[in-house]
């Protein structure tokens, strides 16, 4: 069973933006995230996620390979290429040649995930990748 | 009537003024046997006076008999003949010759009171009466003998040029087949010399002359004469012969009434020739329609078969025998349909008719055949020709899938997007349900939420697959059918929205509420919508230049009422830059592509074209806006030009 402590300030708790351009798939993941007591934040496209991380500066980023506008494997690289911290990310993609081409780009990503998502594994992953993180002052 | 004066006592009472009339010798004949002679009687004196005349000289010169008497014979000869005259009745009195026949050596000319001149022949004669000279003339009109002498001289004249230049050597034997008369076609004919022949010659000796000359085929001349003989004896009116030198005769031979006959000779080599070549030539043709494969039939005005070569045979599987006399409308029936029927109730066919029909053959298959039908210029027989086509359209629908796989093939990425998406979901939502369940955190209305997101999901992903189904399923039949062009656009869009979502392109739908149907076969028109909608893809990414740089590219599916009444105007226009204008005329051609090597088969537009026509629409291009436009005109089901709905028929029994 997944669940954090419950007196831990929610505040201070690592926030995850999830990028999709299908508004059920983002929905469904943000209910799972939500009903493990961690916070996010929803951005529909590459260009918009890319706004949000600066904004909300997310310690997580699970995002969709195959968005219109920028996709996520660009919008990873204009990320890294603005040389902030960047987040984990998690990519996600139900098309086999994206997966295979991201595996590929060394992007530095954490993980790269093929749809269709078990949320089950999702939500550990993303835990892992809160859990790596140093905490922030 | 003027009485000849027979005895004497008459003489001695003179009239004044006029000489007594002479006295009439015995021998002279009694007045009523001159007066009904039909010659003209004349007696003259020593004077020439005439003295006599009879009532035929009213008949011939025109005169009344009591007219001449006293007048100078010379009255009824032409001017220019009186002087000469005189000088020959000089000569005949004091000649020897009691009578003369006078133009026995000129024609002698008469003149007519009215001074008409006319021939006429002369008896004169002189005669002593009491110391008297006096003449007596008999004359003749001869101008109708005249006339018909001229008329014959003139016909044989005729006769004989007609003989020396026909066509036809010719020989005429008298009785006891003596030569009579040839001609010179005769002699160049057999290649005798002039001079060979002369009229009396026997027939045997003509033959010995020819056969001398070398003409005919023979081991000798003695051979050919006794060969011609013999066959001569039994006397076949019309024969053939063949000369030494290669030319071939037609005799005909008939007998003449007086025991005589004619023989005509024609050169018949040429003709001969000629009518071996269209043997031949007919004999190749026959070959030729026996070897065609394609079943080839005449007909008569009614349409019921005349002939038919062996191919019709095995195409259809009736005999020879039962060809004959059927109606076409067995073997083809929807032959009908092409005739033209007059008010009269006259049936004929447009010149000619070349369509795809449906044949029937004896074990009542039905296959496909191309056919052309023409009529002979006479218009009473008409020429079919049909082949059967099964096979080319096997060949047809495998290439239509061939087509849709590659064009599937080249959506699969598209695909694999589209059915990953509701599938995502229901995974997901799915899950969520099973931890909330796990938690204890599932109330009633979360799961029905959840459970309804799922089946609708479920419901979407279903309807995807359905339609790549109905588009790769293989077409049985060109049979022709209801559909709906606003339905067929919209799966049409949405088996491409996936991959153009990808490709950043927005795709605006455009249908009116109550899109009428069209006949034709709807995942056809499915695929050439897809068609359409690749290559705006394509056109619209080739023109893309910085991808950063990207713009809303859009592609837009409208269906609209056309300009023509009555017809459905579908477009798919994109925002790729349009069409160069000089390949615009060139795009619908079948393997013509702008894509670089490998990438554009070509078929496409070429496919879609066939497509639209073949369901009697149109398919344009034309620039428009920030790119190109291609438009497509249907015709609702009541308005189809073409006549096929019979086959649709057919096909409902």
């Amino acid at each position: 069973m997944l669940a954090l402590t419950p007196d831990v300030n929610k505040d201070l708790l690592p926030m995850v933006l999830v990028v999709d351009d299908d508004p059920l798939q983002r929905g469904e993941i943000v209910r799972c995230l939500g009903d493990i007591g961690i916070s996010t934040h929803e951005a529909a496209d590459g260009k918009s996620a890319i706004d949000a991380v600066r904004k909300f500066r997310p310690a997580v980023v699970i995002m969709d390979i195959r968005m219109p506008s920028l996709d996520g494997v660009n919008a990873v690289k204009s990320l890294a290429l603005q040389g902030q911290v960047m987040p984990k990310i998690i990519l996600m993609t139900g098309d086999p040649d994206s997966l295979y081409a991201a595996n590929n780009a060394r992007l530095g990503v954490f993980a790269v995930i093929e749809k269709p998502v078990p949320l089950r594994s999702l939500c550990r992953f993303v835990v892992a990748a809160i859990a790596s993180e140093k905490p922030r002052p | 009537m003027p009485k000849v004066f027979l005895d004497k006592s008459e003489q001695d009472s003179p009239r004044p003024g006029r000489p007594p009339p002479p006295s009439v010798p015995d021998f002279v004949p009694s007045n009523d046997l001159l007066e009904t002679i039909y010659d003209v009687i004349i007696f003259v004196d020593d004077r020439q006076v005439i003295r006599y005349v009879n009532r035929a000289v009213e008949r011939c010169f025109g005169y009344g008999q009591w007219e001449l008497i006293g007048q100078p014979l010379t009255i009824l000869l032409p001017e220019r003949d009186r002087t000469a005259h005189f000088g020959h009745v000089r000569k005949f009195a004091r000649g020897k010759i009691p009578a003369h026949i006078m133009a026995a050596r000129r024609t002698v000319h008469g003149q007519r009171k009215d001074g008409t001149e006319f021939p006429i022949e002369v008896n004169i004669s002189r005669h002593q009466q009491s110391g008297e000279t006096f003449f007596a003339a008999a004359v003749r009109d001869i101008s109708g003998r005249m006339q018909r002498e001229s008329e014959n001289t003139r016909l044989s004249v005729l006769l004989q040029f007609a003989f020396e230049n026909m066509e036809e050597g010719m020989v005429v034997y008298g009785p006891g087949e003596t030569l009579i008369a040839y001609n010179q076609r005769f002699l160049s004919l057999w290649g005798l010399r002039p001079g060979t022949l002369r009229p009396g010659m026997t027939h045997t000796e003509i033959v010995e002359a020819v056969a001398n000359a070398g003409q005919y085929r023979a081991d000798s001349p003695a051979q050919a004469v006794r060969d011609r003989l013999n066959s001569f004896k039994t006397f076949f009116p019309d024969d053939h012969v063949e000369t030494r030198d290669g030319k071939v005769l037609s005799i005909r031979r008939r007998r003449l009434p007086d025991g005589g006959f004619i023989a005509t000779y024609r050169d018949v080599t040429d003709l001969q020739l000629a009518q071996r070549q269209i043997r031949e030539s007919q004999a190749k043709l026959k070959a030729i329609v026996e070897c065609a494969g394609e079943a080839i039939m005449t007909l008569d005005t009614d349409f019921r078969i005349e002939t038919a070569n062996s191919s019709t045979i095995t195409m259809f599987g009736w005999s020879t025998e039962h060809l004959n006399g059927m109606s076409i409308e067995e073997l083809i029936p929807e032959f009908g349909k092409y005739l033209d029927r007059d008010t009269q109730g006259n049936v004929s066919i447009s010149s000619l008719v070349s369509a795809e029909m449906r044949a029937k053959k004896r074990d009542g298959n039905i296959f496909p055949i191309d056919v052309v039908v023409s009529a002979m210029p006479q218009r009473r027989t008409y020429v079919v020709m049909a082949r059967d086509i099964s096979e080319q359209r096997v060949l047809r629908e495998q290439l239509a899938m061939a087509s849709r796989l590659s064009t599937l093939g080249e959506m699969a990425t598209g695909m694999a997007h589209e059915l990953n998406q509701p599938l995502s979901v229901m995974r997901m939502a799915a899950d969520n349900a099973a931890i909330r369940i796990e938690r204890g955190m599932a109330d009633d209305d979360y799961l029905t939420e959840a459970l309804n997101l799922i089946g609708s999901q479920a419901e979407k992903l279903a309807k995807t697959i359905l339609n790549l189904k109905i588009f790769a399923r293989r077409e049985k039949s060109d049979i022709k059918q209801l559909f709906n062009p606003s339905d067929a656009a919209a799966a049409a869009c949405h088996l491409m929205r996936g991959q153009l979502t990808l490709a950043q392109i927005d795709v605006i739908e455009n249908y009116p509420p109550e899109c009428p149907s069209v006949a034709g076969i709807g995942i056809q028109f499915e695929q050439v919508i897809i068609n359409l909608l690749t290559n705006a893809r394509d056109a619209i990414l080739e023109n893309r230049g910085d991808p950063a740089m990207q713009r809303r590219d859009k592609i837009t599916v409208e269906i609209a009422p056309g300009k023509a009444d009555g017809t459905i105007e579908i477009s798919v226009g994109d925002t790729g830059g349009g069409i160069p204008a000089g390949i615009m005329d060139k795009i619908f051609n079948p393997f013509f592509t702008s894509k670089e090597v490998g990438k554009g088969t070509g078929l496409g537009l070429s496919i879609s074209y066939g497509i639209i026509t073949k369901m009697g629409g149109m398919i344009s291009a034309e620039n428009h806006g920030p790119g190109a436009r291609i438009v497509i005109v249907l015709y609702p089901e009541t308005g189809m030009p073409t006549g096929n709905e019979g086959a649709a028929e057919q096909e409902k029994q």
